[in-house]
């Protein structure tokens, strides 16, 4: 009986801990970044950025502390390759004409074109009466003839499959147009030309996080801006998603009923995120680079 | 997609493949001295039954105590003897599955001049004492006496169906929930197979016709096991359903039946109303019935037998689409209105078509003795099943082609080493499901010639459109329709209800128009391999020991190939508008570069491992206690082979306490306390771990591509893609997990009658789930409560019941099983099966997809049926010594199901928002049903005899609503926060004075809120979507030699 008994036992054990050795951990997915499965949004991630160079010609407009970015992985079934495109915001938003693009032209005057009532768009220039502006009805778009299809607003990337200590990588990306020069109405009934301009945005040493904590929701990398003569670098951590606050509770990933909040803000709770007024955003106030344990 | 031919399975019969019945039960006893009470020795005891081939001997031990392990169910005859001591015997013994009978036997001295006779000869138990298992051991004497089974899909009487007599067991959509279960947490064995839907985990499924599927006929016995089920049935939170097929015998026995179940003898079933369309469909069975035949016997005496069967069963129901008129005033400004609110109809035009479904079933089993004691079987079966709907030209409306096939073949050795000691059980098998989901014309998925190239296409216009709109209508009723392009504007509101004005909708309000083709087609093939192997080891001391330990691998494969008819869904509100795509098979290969799939492949695995160890100690035949414990891994792999899910370390404790206070198997207090861990089937595996392609796309009605227009910054504006890639797992899993705690007392009150009352909790721990932290955007696998899931609610699933039963074995003539449940199922989560949406996802369902979903989820859950009521009356008259009479007797009654509020969500979609806590709705009404059979069995000869049968269904043709429309809008509403519920509204409400609750509740109106209309609340809410089956008649001949 005994030498029935140990037999049982040892079998057991042994094969149980060979089981559980041969799998101890849960896999980790592919690479990816995320991919919304909401119909009606697409949203980007919102990227923070920390200025490490600027060349005199940069204005102040021209200076960044946040870009939304758009961002998305796209593999085909069972295969291994995979690519990574970003679409800055920035660069968007010129070819959909709602960046303000800076103009020397002197009689483009804020002051003087509103004949002193408040624009808000001369705040965005710099001190009232100082800082020349383009004064238009509306934006303008900008367009790159050579590129009328908007492919260049994306900029693509191989993207490694697997991720490697938990961060996926991808070889430096550009996105570039080279808008060509208008000729636009300024509200005091005159025209103005706008000079072609060329942008260019290079993202290099990005860095994907692909971990439990941070499933593609957060990303790094280093931002190389070129608008006309401004040459401007950035280190850059972006997350997902950008969501547009004024206060903290637009922020808030839960629902709260007696708020009339029936939807969260679809950011990650780990991220623990809060309103920056400034930029009208919501940011996180943990490191998300250095994510700790799970505490959603 | 390969199938068994049949032509292989009529050989496979009729040469026999092998096979072996279950041998699971038990027969023990002391043999004692009558005149001094001592333990006798060297008792010989011979056990023989038709259920076992040739007899079975042991002698006695010290203790006079005996113990035949591995037993085949069946009845049985004993013989205890020792020279210088009367013989004793003992017959019509009834040994169930996987239970066990005590025996005790007192043996007088032999004394030459008195006739040999026991001085007390001890009725056999009828409490198996030795454990603490709950349920119904159903024999071939209660189904072949008792009105139960209806057929299935395909007109089968599948064993299935006979869960439905054990307490606590509810219907659910895709079979019975057991214990506060749900039907995929069931384990599901025919002859020591599993043969769960491997991809599902339940025997029907959403796509084929059925599972694996045996008919009554071929049947010896059904274990259904409710609580407290033997330690080698692992890795299932719910039940045990345990099906024993017929083996051969040394004589040859056969029979020859048919069954009809005429439609002219069916009540027509009440009409499913719609009052937001036009367009009714209606379901009448035609006919339906099933003939077959079975023979068992003996290649060689003694040495190698034979069972066989073949069935086939069809069923045809007439489908009728109506096209109903609302009949409106002279006006047109309002409806006219029956008495009881509901709208006033007319028909006006009618098409009907025939949809067949069919089984063909058929079972082969050869078992060999090779030496006393150790045997080899072989089994095989296989169900074939196919159901055809044909069009309503040019029309879908459910056309289409469904098949299932599951085969089954299993090698079993039994033995018996060191003088009987230990017991050597293993069995190897293999199960194939191959299952198809096709266009009526058989066409392939993602094919585009055929129906199969034909997408489907839905108009959900609101206004309502016409019927106009889209057919043509006959001469004479057309212009009682609207024209096409009729746009309604008035509104009437009846029973707080508002539509708009129209005779002739069939959009809005929830109502689609579908035409084309048939959306979603399926083809897969699973295959398990299983082996298994246990040895029981018998050993004194200090009282009785039995020592099991047991070991079990299991690989299982799924291949799929998925597509959508024409490559893509579309939805539209009205013909020549823009057209959506939101189901397709298609990835993006780049920015807007879509590439289409005709069809997408998917393999994903699974690796399942248990060693269990379980050792029973009886002191003194009074107190048994038990304590095992059971260790199970399971890996999930994804399509591409690579490791997708790990569960290890799943331990699964038991301890019981069973204390007999009659020491004669005829009574039984108990306490049992168990962990069962939960399979997760390898749906999860394909849609979660395997990657998903789908693109959300825009057309205009001649199919051109048209811009999306979503975020400029989406780096892909015109084409976006829908389906999420593999989902993160949470690093901290734990497997999903049922405890248990049962108590109860079992008591033989007079001969062959047991009546007991029995206690029960159970609670569902570690679900596991896909949920979104980040409101849809980013999904991962995990614990609701714990881990990466820390921030939902945890999974909650509690049961209470109290089952008071009696039951008495068939004898001298009549039987009769009688049980009351009274039970509370409350929590937020239902199990693997989601009853409200009827969404079978395991692993993946939508409970707990987003954080904005959790809010009023908390109540009572469908399976909740407070009280239950089952009866089984039978009894035999014998009329003469050729001719016996038989009839039987059946109620059920059950409590309804709790109705909740549900309503639109801008992430979820339709139904997945709780508006009030669940439940709150009240509850569809109770069920009663009566149904009888009677019979009479004619004996022609010795060997052959004739049964008729008449069954009758339903006898009162109660047509009590068993589902009701859960969508009070399809509006985005406020969650209302009822938790003080205080206010007189919401306790009104609450209270179920209010049907709607419209009063309390708000909608969102962008970022504001305001109060609900009338006309944001769906005017089909709380009414009947599914009623009782109707009363309807069998008629079944049986011939017997």
């Amino acid at each position: 009986m005994t030498r029935f008994v140990r037999l049982a036992f040892s079998t057991s054990l042994l094969l149980g801990a060979a089981l559980s050795s041969c799998f101890d951990a849960q896999p980790v997915p592919p690479c990816r970044v995320v991919a919304t499965q909401d119909f009606t949004r697409s949203p980007p991630y919102l990227a923070l950025l920390t200025s490490t160079s600027a060349s005199a010609a940069c204005t102040a407009e021209q200076k960044l502390t946040s870009m939304r970015i758009g961002v998305q992985d796209f593999a085909a079934p069972g295969s291994d390759e995979a690519s990574l495109v970003l679409r800055p915001g920035r660069l968007v938003d010129m070819v959909r004409g709602s960046v303000f693009t800076a103009d020397t032209d002197p009689r483009n005057n804020c002051q003087a074109a509103f004949e002193g009532r408040p624009n808000p768009r001369c705040e965005t220039c710099g001190p009232a009466g100082t800082n020349p502006c383009r004064v238009v009805e509306e934006p303008v778009a900008r367009v790159d003839p050579n590129d009328r299809d908007e492919k260049k607003l994306n900029a693509l990337a191989p993207f490694t499959p697997e991720p490697k200590a938990g961060v996926c990588l991808a070889p430096p990306l550009v996105a570039e147009q080279d808008f060509e020069a208008v000729s636009i109405a300024t509200v005091d009934a005159g025209t103005v030309m706008l000079p072609s301009l060329r942008v260019r945005y290079e993202f290099t040493d990005v860095k994907v996080f692909m971990t439990a904590e941070v499933p593609g929701t957060a990303f790094t990398a280093k931002l190389s801006q070129t608008e006309g003569d401004c040459v401007a670098t950035y280190e850059l951590v972006a997350f997902h998603p950008a969501v547009a606050c004024t206060s903290d509770i637009d922020c808030d990933p839960n629902v709260d009923l007696d708020a009339g909040r029936t939807r969260g803000s679809g950011i990650d709770p780990d991220f623990d995120p809060a309103c920056d007024t400034g930029i009208g955003f919501c940011v996180p106030r943990v490191d998300v680079t250095k994510p700790g344990l799970p505490k959603k | 997609m390969s199938r068994t031919p049949r032509a292989v399975a009529l050989i496979a019969v009729l040469f026999a493949s092998l096979a072996l019945a279950q041998t699971t039960s038990v027969l023990t006893g002391t043999v004692t001295d009558a005149a001094t009470g001592k333990p006798l020795s060297e008792v010989v005891v011979t056990a023989t039954s038709p259920a076992i081939q040739g007899e079975r001997t042991i002698v006695t031990n010290a203790a006079g105590i005996y113990r035949m392990l591995e037993l085949s169910p069946g009845t049985y005859s004993m013989r205890f003897v020792k020279p210088g001591f009367a013989p004793f015997t003992k017959e019509a013994l009834e040994l169930k599955l996987d239970r066990t009978l005590r025996v005790n036997a007192q043996l007088a001295a032999e004394v030459k001049e008195v006739p040999p006779a026991p001085v007390a000869a001890l009725a056999p138990a009828v409490v198996d004492a030795s454990n603490a298992t709950q349920g119904l051991n159903v024999t071939r004497d209660f189904i072949d006496r008792v009105a139960l089974v209806r057929p299935n899909a395909t007109g089968q009487r599948g064993f299935e169906a006979l869960a439905q007599a054990a307490p606590q067991v509810p219907p659910d959509a895709y079979g019975f929930g057991i214990n506060g279960g749900v039907s995929p947490e069931n384990l599901y064995v025919i002859d020591g197979l599993t043969v769960n839907d491997p991809t599902y985990g339940s025997l029907r499924t959403p796509v084929g016709i059925g599972g694996a599927q045996l008919p009554l006929e071929f049947l010896e016995r059904v274990n259904v096991i409710t609580t407290g089920a033997p330690m080698e049935f692992g890795r299932a939170s719910g039940g045990v359903i345990d099906v024993v097929t017929k083996s051969g015998q040394n004589e040859l026995r056969g029979s020859v039946w048919g069954n009809w179940w005429p439609g002219a003898l069916t009540a027509n079933a009440l009409p499913i109303r719609n009052e937001a369309s036009s367009l009714e469909l209606l379901t009448r069975r035609h006919n339906t019935g099933d003939f077959g035949a079975d023979l068992g016997g003996a290649f060689i005496k003694d040495r190698l037998f034979f069972y066989g069967g073949v069935a086939q069963s069809y069923d045809r129901q007439r489908v009728t689409r109506n096209v109903n008129r609302f009949l409106l005033t002279d006006d047109g400004q309002d409806f006219l209105y029956e008495d009881s609110g509901a709208l006033r109809t007319e028909r006006i035009a009618q098409r009907s078509r025939f949809d067949d479904r069919s089984s063909f079933t058929w079972l082969a089993k050869l078992t060999l003795v090779i030496a006393p004691e150790h045997t080899v079987a072989l089994s095989m079966t296989g169900s074939p099943q196919k159901g055809v709907a044909p069009d309503f030209a040019p029309l879908g409306y459910g056309a289409g082609l469904d098949t299932t096939d599951s085969t089954t073949a299993s090698l079993r050795y039994t033995g018996s080493f060191l003088d009987k000691h230990l017991r050597v059980n293993a069995t190897l098998g293999w199960n194939r499901t191959d299952q198809a989901r096709l266009t009526n014309d058989g066409t392939r998925p993602g094919t585009t010639l055929g129906a199969a190239g034909v997408p489907q296409t839905q108009y959900r216009g609101n206004p309502p459109l016409s019927i106009r709109e889209f057919e043509e209508l006959p001469e004479g009723v057309a212009e009682l329709c609207e024209p096409a392009g009729f746009t309604p504007t008035t509104r009437a509101t009846s029973r707080g209800l508002s539509r708009f004005v129209m005779a002739c909708p069939v959009t809005g309000s929830g109502a689609a128009y579908t035409l084309g083709g048939r959306g979603f087609l399926m083809e897969s093939q699973a295959d398990r391999l299983q082996a298994r192997a246990d040895v029981s080891y018998f050993f004194e001391l200090l009282g009785h020991h039995v020592l099991r330990a047991g070991a079990d691998v299991e690989w299982t494969q799924v291949r799929l190939t998925k597509a959508y008819s024409g490559g893509v869904s579309l939805v539209g509100s009205r013909p020549g508008d823009p057209l959506v795509g939101q189901r397709d098979e298609a990835f993006l290969a780049g920015p807007d570069d879509r590439i289409p799939l005709l069809s997408v492949r998917s393999s994903p695995s699974q690796f399942t491992t248990g060693l269990f160890l379980q050792e029973s100690w009886n002191v003194l035949d009074a107190v048994t206690l038990s304590g095992g414990l059971r260790y199970d891994t399971q890996q999930l792999f994804a399509s591409n082979g690579q490791l997708g899910l790990t569960l290890n370390n799943m331990l699964s404790p038991r301890l019981g306490l069973i204390y007999d206070f009659t020491r004669q198997g005829r009574s039984k207090v108990f306490v049992n306390y168990a962990v069962q861990h939960q399979n997760l089937p390898l749906h999860l595996a394909d849609r979660g771990l395997s990657g998903q392609y789908s693109t959300l796309t825009r057309s205009d009605a001649d199919g051109n591509a048209l811009p999306l227009n979503v975020d400029p910054l989406s780096p892909s504006p015109d084409v976006v893609r829908l389906a999420a890639g593999r989902l993160m797992v949470d690093p901290s899993l734990k497997p999903m997990a049922k405890g248990e705690i049962t108590a109860g007392l079992e008591y033989e009150v007079v001969s062959n009658l047991r009546v007991g009352l029995v206690g029960t909790h159970n609670w569902l721990f570690n679900a596991v789930e896909d949920m979104s932290s980040g409101d849809g955007a980013t999904s991962f696998i995990g614990n609701p409560g714990a881990g990466m899931g820390a921030g939902f609610p945890a999974a909650e699933r509690k049961y209470f019941a109290a089952t008071l039963f009696a039951s008495r074995a068939f004898s001298n003539g009549w039987l009769a099983q009688g049980s009351y449940t009274l039970s509370s199922l409350y929590g937020n989560y239902s199990g693997l099966l989601r009853p409200e949406t009827g969404q079978l996802a395991p692993g993946l369902s939508g409970d707990f997809d987003l954080k904005s979903l959790q809010t009023n989820t908390t109540g009572p859950l469908p399976g909740d049926r407070t009280h239950q009521f089952k009866a089984y009356v039978a009894k035999d008259f014998e009329v003469s010594s050729d001719v016996t009479l038989l009839a039987g007797v059946t109620y059920e009654g059950l409590s309804g199901t709790p109705i909740s509020f549900l309503a639109w969500h801008p992430t979820a979609g339709d139904d997945a928002a709780f508006v009030l806590p669940r439940g709150s709705g009240g509850r569809t009404p109770f069920i009663h049903t009566v149904s009888l059979r009677g019979g009479m069995t004619w004996k022609v000869s010795k060997e052959q005899s004739i049964q008729v049968t008449l069954d009758l269904f339903n006898l009162l043709n109660l047509q009590e609503a068993t589902e009701v429309s859960q969508q009070l809008s399809n509006a985005q509403l406020v969650p209302a926060n009822v938790a003080d519920g205080k206010d007189p509204a919401t306790a009104a409400c609450l209270a179920g004075n209010s049907p709607t609750c419209q009063s309390i509740l708000q909608k969102r109106v962008g970022a504001a809120t305001a109060p609900v209309s009338t006309n944001d609340l769906n005017a089909n809410f709380k009414q009947p979507t599914a009623f009782q089956a109707p009363f309807s008649m069998r008629l079944g001949v049986r011939l017997f030699f």
